[in-house]
């Protein structure tokens, strides 16, 4: 069998349509886990009643069953409580819950790894909770917590294509479409995968960046961009 | 006689079953250095964290200005009593002139971003930190990182200022120059609660003395009454082993 080079070219047009979506569902999808994420661990720690335990039922819910069942339920089952929606809406909604549910548990560690002794000095200035967390906690903890938040970012961008199984037309159902009529699957899947990996490689740079950016101990004095100096440290307000 | 600036009475405080502060009674003077000295695990620092209600107290009452401490909202109270504290606690993401206006932008509503600008620039002359203003906290030695957080407190312009062991995370030779702000902040009137183990600097500006032992007050008097001419058994004993 001879690998079909010329079919793929044919197909990238379509195929860019499918990856057009993908990337409208990723960029929605992350948006709204990161929303989820801060407001979520934020109400954990503050130990909020009612809202706190609901997050903890939620959390546990969303990573101890598997997405795609989470994907069906919310396609074939909120029409039954007469909320239907679109494809593409339940799609973002999964993934943003799926998203959510994780980046919780990686905003709260590093919420909570930001030193108690900050707030207190917070607090002693006058500051209230919102002012602490909303000036202190949350932009400390962020960047503490954001390479694991990177992590699940990226576990979002590819488990965007199980929505595949409830006919989104993103990138993995156009290829199913494709081989479908033309059964050239090695050429089909092998690019696939090539696509993900692109995206998931610029997806990486971009966070990569976006790092190297929040990092405040290099800021001020505009060290080289390639000094690693500080990358590990990643607690921070303790004394001395 | 100076004024009572803050009234302490039959303070109570406990941690789960232990008992931390067991009746303290004292008052602190207006313009004046009171300092709190004794053994480690004596109830200084948990003192001193009800003198700005980091802690609650179970028993007792504190007044500022004859006002009970009930009677006045938790972050005004803390405004006008600041707190230093011993591992300096800059805010680590922004600039030390960031790290000064961060409160009072959100607080002091009646003072313009300017003049906010212009008073942080004016303490942080004062603590000889002016020209760092643009750093960023780890970039300054820890001497340097406890000055800032001395002008951080001050913006605030408190009545009162509470300082717990500020020396204590300190190498050696970076201690004086903290020292010397405190000292210049006790001279230009400054209503000051001094928690130190340097007896030396306790000495010289402390108005008053306290000393505490397992949550009560032992002794208060004068510098010379206390050091000089201690009444208290347990007193000497804390002097002669801290003064070898
Ligand atoms: N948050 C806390 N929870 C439980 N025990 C505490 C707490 N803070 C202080 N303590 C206890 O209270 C006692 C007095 O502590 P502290 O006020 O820090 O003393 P000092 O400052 O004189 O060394 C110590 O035995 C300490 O272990
Ligand atoms: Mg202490």
């Amino acid at each position: 069998m001879k690998f079909d080079i010329a079919f793929i070219i044919d197909q990238l047009p379509y195929l860019m349509t499918g990856l057009k979506m993908t990337l409208l569902l990723s960029f929605a999808s992350l948006v709204l886990s990161l929303l989820i994420g801060i407001a979520g661990a934020v109400i954990r720690i503050l130990k909020v009643p009612i809202l706190s335990p609901i997050i903890i039922g939620y959390v546990e819910l969303i990573r101890n069953t598997p997405l795609l069942v989470q994907i069906f339920f919310l396609y074939f089952g909120l029409p039954f409580i007469g909320l239907k929606l679109s494809g593409t809406v339940t799609g973002i909604v999964a993934l943003s819950l799926w998203g959510g549910a994780y980046a919780i548990e990686n905003f709260r560690g590093g919420f909570k790894s930001v030193s108690k002794n900050l707030n207190e000095a917070g607090y002693s200035l006058g500051l209230n909770t919102y002012h602490v967390y909303r000036h202190i906690i949350i932009p400390i903890g962020f960047r503490v917590s954001f390479p694991s938040f990177s992590n699940t970012a990226m576990s979002v961008v590819k488990n965007s294509s199980l929505l595949a199984g409830i006919g989104v037309l993103e990138l993995t159902f156009t290829a199913l479409n494709s081989v479908a009529v033309s059964f050239k699957y090695i050429e089909m899947f092998l690019s696939l995968g090539v696509i993900y990996l692109l995206i998931v490689w610029v997806l990486s740079f971009l966070f990569a960046l976006i790092e190297r950016k929040l990092d405040f101990k290099r800021r001020s004095s505009k060290k080289a961009f390639f000094s690693f100096k500080g990358m590990a440290n990643k607690t921070y307000g303790k004394a001395g | 006689m100076t004024k009572t600036k803050m009234k302490i009475e039959n303070v109570h405080k406990s941690f789960d079953q232990s008992s931390v502060l067991r009746g303290i009674t004292t008052s602190i003077s207006e313009k004046e250095a009171t300092v709190i000295i004794g053994p480690s695990g004596s109830g200084k620092s948990t003192l001193l964290r009800c003198l700005n209600r980091l802690e609650s107290i179970n028993e007792g009452t504190i007044y500022l200005d004859d006002q009970s401490f009930m009677d006045i909202p938790i972050q005004k109270l803390r405004t006008r009593v600041g707190m230093v504290f011993q591992s300096f606690n800059l805010f680590p993401h922004l600039s030390v002139m960031k790290n000064l206006l961060l409160a009072p932008t959100k607080l002091q509503t009646s003072k313009s971003k300017d003049e906010l600008m212009e008073l942080g620039y004016s303490l942080l002359d004062k603590v000889g930190m002016k020209e760092k203003a643009e750093s960023y906290p780890e970039e300054l030695s820890g001497g340097q990182q406890q000055r800032v957080a001395i002008a951080r407190a001050l913006m605030m312009e408190p009545e009162v200022m509470l300082f717990d062991e500020v020396t204590s995370a300190l190498d050696p030779e970076r201690v004086n120059d903290v020292l010397e702000t405190m000292k210049d902040l006790a001279k230009s009137g400054m209503t000051m609660v001094i928690v130190t183990h340097e007896m030396g600097f306790a000495r010289e500006v402390g108005d008053k003395i306290i000393f505490m032992d397992q949550g009560v007050i032992v002794e208060e008097g004068t510098p010379e009454e206390v050091f000089g001419n201690s009444k208290e058994d347990r007193t000497k004993a804390f002097l002669r082993n801290v003064l070898k």
